[in-house]
């Protein structure tokens, strides 16, 4: 509530916050926070762009030199195009799919659906490497096939990316999709039909446009990540280049690291994703619905023909998109000789990985459980201060807690690494930097998940509890915390394994000493070590799993959407 | 139980430009059952989330006996609050509930325990006591609400619309439970209601307000036969305005009809006359008399109701006990209206004040 303002008006009241108490404290530390890690590394990358590296002097050269070579606007557009195409093929995947799997009785929903789910969780570029495996030069579906006299055309560069992006990234158009089709009041529907309109031209006059600011924004989400990823188009773009590998090539670049040059490049992918994210606000902000469904929709009764071929449809493409990790699981446990797997089972794989790089194995466990400790934290207290305790402060917190979801995880790491590898706070190269990175980039989401968590419960409670005669500070660890605490933990668990398995902003923090999986899969990857980097990627898969079991018995069995 | 006065002496709250209440004063008696009626968004609620300390007080001084209470805390009050939508901590039992209130009082052992029982039992909700608060109805939630707020002994109740979410039936009843429980605990209770017939029921004494102020305080009857403006008249049952002129304590309604009523025999000019559906006498048809067409009627069981539109005149509604109907009426049929010169009200037409006399 908006405190009033009378004649002396005190600093914090010109900024309408009460007055010092436990709350202002916390905002004032979490905006500090958000000043440190997430404004000035922003700042410094803008400032770093128009630098000259050697001498620091002012200068345009940095963007003269991407509007002048051909090569770098190739990129974006490279870039642009597949996160179009991507977006459009993953949104006609998914809706339809969404569709039938929500309102039909399908054989083995619940397998469909996990199945739907890992592939979402996990790395695109384990997608990437393992579709060159099965559709590569050397894959194994390849040479099958032209045993038989077919001979594949290329997997790499355009295809290849889309094939893999479209498979990674219909899910999250599904799941989104499968929810709010579920939450739509079935009267709605009904009351079309009755009024004549029904079949194939109710869904395209009624429940399409109900779901379309879901469909949108799940879009948006699709958009952003074909944008950012990094690894995928290393791996299976070969000569076609994204921004992303362009902006890591120029930062890590073996010969000379052109620093100037990747901080450029990094701001124009960032305004891209800005002006993408404005531009579907507005329209999603305009239409959108809000939803109380008093009765959801009936699952409706195929027959036994019509149901085996639904089935069969959405079965098809959720293996599809779940091959990969079957593929990496099945290689971890293959004979290996030098990068090539011959035949036999073994498990000297994960003997390898278990000798080289069980430091990765801790150190993602260490560093995801840190990271998602201070999520939570900051998830509940930054929520709050949003929702119950509005001030200028607040509304700043808010805005610069989302700023992170247009940052590319490429562009994050070489934020932090241009702001923290000198002066009064030095990072680079400590787990901190990682954990930081971690903390970032799935803040937006834990935020926005407890946002509406908190919006659910009614201030009411905790107000009850003060009349009662219980402090507000007291009051909020004894009422909404508790209330909190289901929803977040099961939001927690999906950022758990999200970042687990990320990969972009790590690839450019870590060193040795502080390498994770991800990492660890994607330099076996490039070092053709294929039998360790299916190790570890199964490894990673199980992890994500057990997640996911946890995620099931916290959120009381209800499914991951 | 300590029951307290509440002094509200000149309370204010601005928001921005808009004053929620506007030099609010009350004084509330020990034990007294005080309701502050009104339309929604007219400063009810924001004047009694003032007391409780939710809403910071800008202006005046709210007293609790002698004691101001403006920079005391909300958990330092003392007060008992019912809200809207119950606020029943919903991952605890009933008996969790109940006992809230109790264990930040540092109240333990057989004391806690007695307590909750006798205030649960008070409410009829002691076989309920381990209940989870999503096991229970509407009715069953408001009655832990109400016992959780009178399980502490508070100084004062406050009650912000506590059965707005309850049906018809149920508030009828809950609204006798409630008012039985506030006279055997004789506890000083502030209630907030928009619904008038509930306040007039249930209340010793009503503050109307409207636009962040007082409109009248008084008892229930005398807010009903003699509303202090034209704003009460209309907001507290149904009333009917007709334009008439006042001279030497006569008024003649619309050109029509002269009446000698209690008014203030001075006042001369325009006036409106309040007439409320039960005020009014309807009859055959007669030159001298108010006329007009009866054009809806419906049956309310006990009674009729008819929508007349009167002649050179406003429309009207017009009750007629069914018992006492010798004739049924019908649309369209004509009638002459005799108003009950010692019920109807008069408010000077500029000011809509009353200008009747005591």
């Amino acid at each position: 509530m908006k405190e009033n303002t009378k004649p002396k008006k005190k600093i914090y009241e010109k900024l309408h916050m009460d007055k010092f108490n436990f709350w202002t404290i916390m905002s004032l530390v979490i905006l500090i926070l958000c000043l440190i890690f997430i404004v000035y590394p922003f700042l410094k990358l803008i400032v770093q762009s128009f630098q000259n590296p050697d001498t620091n002097a002012f200068t345009m050269s940095n963007y003269l030199k991407f509007f002048q070579k051909k090569y770098y606007q190739e990129a974006l557009g490279h870039s642009l195009l597949i996160s179009t195409v991507v977006t459009i093929l993953a949104t006609l995947l998914g809706v339809p799919l969404a569709y039938i799997g929500s309102r039909f009785n399908l054989y083995w929903k619940r397998l469909i659906n996990v199945m739907v789910v890992l592939s979402m969780l996990s790395p695109p570029f384990i997608g990437a490497y393992a579709w060159i495996t099965l559709l590569g030069r050397a894959g194994f579906i390849t040479k099958l096939l032209s045993m038989i006299g077919i001979e594949m055309g290329e997997i790499y560069g355009f295809k290849g990316i889309v094939l893999v992006f479209t498979l990674k990234l219909y899910p999250m158009v599904y799941l989104y999709v499968s929810g709010a089709l579920g939450s739509i009041d079935s009267s709605l529907e009904e009351a079309s039909e009755n009024l004549g309109i029904s079949g194939i031209r109710r869904i395209l006059k009624i429940t399409f446009p109900v779901i379309l600011p879901t469909i949108l924004s799940s879009a948006l989400m699709v958009f952003m990540t074909a944008l950012a990823d990094f690894g995928t188009p290393r791996l299976i773009g070969e000569g076609y280049s994204t921004l992303p590998v362009i902006i890591y090539k120029e930062f890590l670049n073996e010969v000379g690291t052109d620093t100037g040059f990747a901080s450029a490049l990094s701001v124009i992918i960032i305004i891209i994703a800005l002006v993408v994210l404005f531009v579907q606000k507005r329209f999603v902000d305009r239409k959108s619905y809000n939803m109380t469904s008093l009765r959801p929709p009936a699952v409706i009764e195929l027959t036994r023909g019509k149901k085996l071929l639904a089935t069969a449809v959405v079965f098809f493409v959720s293996f599809l998109s779940v091959l990969p990790q079957i593929t990496v699981t099945i290689q971890s446990f293959l004979k290996t000789n030098g990068p090539l797997f011959v035949a036999g089972f073994s498990l000297d794989s994960y003997r390898q990985v278990a000798n080289k790089l069980g430091r990765s194995i801790t150190n993602t466990f260490l560093y995801s459980f840190i990271a998602l400790a201070i999520i939570v934290l900051l998830g509940l207290i930054g929520s709050y201060l949003i929702v119950r305790r509005k001030s200028f402060v607040s509304n700043l917190i808010d805005m610069l807690l989302m700023f992170p979801y247009v940052i590319p995880g490429a562009v994050l790491g070489i934020c932090l690494t241009v702001a923290f590898n000198q002066g009064a706070i030095v990072l680079t190269g400590t787990m901190w930097a990682i954990i930081i990175s971690f903390v970032i980039r799935k803040l937006p989401y834990t935020m926005r998940s407890s946002v509406g968590i908190l919006y659910q419960i009614d201030n009411s409670v905790e107000e009850a509890s003060i009349s009662l005669g219980v402090p507000a500070m007291k009051t909020f660890f004894k009422t909404t915390v508790h209330l909190m605490l289901p929803g977040l933990m099961s939001g927690a668990v999906l950022s758990l394994i999200s970042v687990m398995n990320t990969l972009s902003a790590t690839l450019i923090l870590y060193t040795g000493k502080t390498i994770t999986i991800s990492v660890a899969i994607f330099n076996c990857v490039n070092n053709d070590a294929y039998g360790q980097a299916a190790a570890l990627s199964t490894i990673l898969t199980l992890a994500t799993v057990v997640c996911l079991l946890i995620f099931n018995k916290v959120s009381g069995g209800k499914s991951v959407v | 139980m300590s029951s307290q006065r509440v002094k509200i002496d000149g309370a204010t709250k601005v928001y921005g430009d808009f004053k929620a209440c506007d030099h609010i004063s009350l004084d509330i008696k020990e034990g007294e059952f005080f309701t502050l009626l009104g339309p929604s968004g007219c400063g009810k609620t924001t004047l009694l989330r003032m007391i409780a300390g939710f809403n910071p007080i800008d202006e005046g001084k709210i007293y609790f006996n002698d004691k101001e209470i403006n920079h005391i805390p909300a958990d330092k009050r003392n007060i008992g609050m019912v809200f809207q939508n119950y606020a029943i901590f919903p991952h605890m039992t009933v008996q969790g509930n109940v006992e809230y209130g109790l264990k930040a009082r540092k109240i333990k052992g057989k004391e806690l325990t007695d307590r909750a029982m006798e205030a649960m039992k008070m409410m009829q909700i002691d076989n309920l006591k381990d209940r989870m608060p999503s096991q229970l109805s509407g009715g069953q939630q408001q009655r832990v609400a109400l016992a959780r707020a009178v399980v502490i002994h508070p100084d004062v109740l406050l009650m912000d619309e506590p059965l707005c979410n309850l049906d018809a039936k149920l508030r009828v009843t809950m609204r006798t439970s409630i008012k039985k429980i506030q006279k055997q605990l004789n506890i000083t209770t502030i209630y907030v209601t928009h619904d008038q017939e509930e306040a007039l029921s249930i209340s010793d004494r009503i503050a109307i307000i409207h636009d962040g102020q007082v409109e009248q305080l008084g008892e229930p009857m005398e807010i009903y036969t003699k509303p202090a403006n034209m704003f009460v008249a209309n907001f507290i049952g149904t009333s009917c305005f007709l334009d008439g002129e006042a001279s030497g304590g006569v008024v003649k309604i619309l050109g029509v009809k002269e009446l000698e009523l209690n008014i203030d025999k001075e006042y001369k000019g325009k006036v409106k006359v309040s007439v409320r559906p039960e005020y009014v006498h309807l009859g055959a048809p007669k030159e001298g008399e108010i006329q007009g067409t009866i054009t809806m009627s419906t049956f309310l069981g006990d009674f009729m109701n008819y929508e007349i539109q009167i002649d050179n005149g406003p429309l009207i509604e017009v009750n007629e006990y069914t018992d006492e109907m010798d004739i049924s009426r019908k649309m369209n049929d004509r009638v002459s209206l005799e108003l009950m010169s010692g019920r109807i009200c008069v408010f000077d037409a500029e000011t809509e004040k009353t200008i009747m006399r005591d």
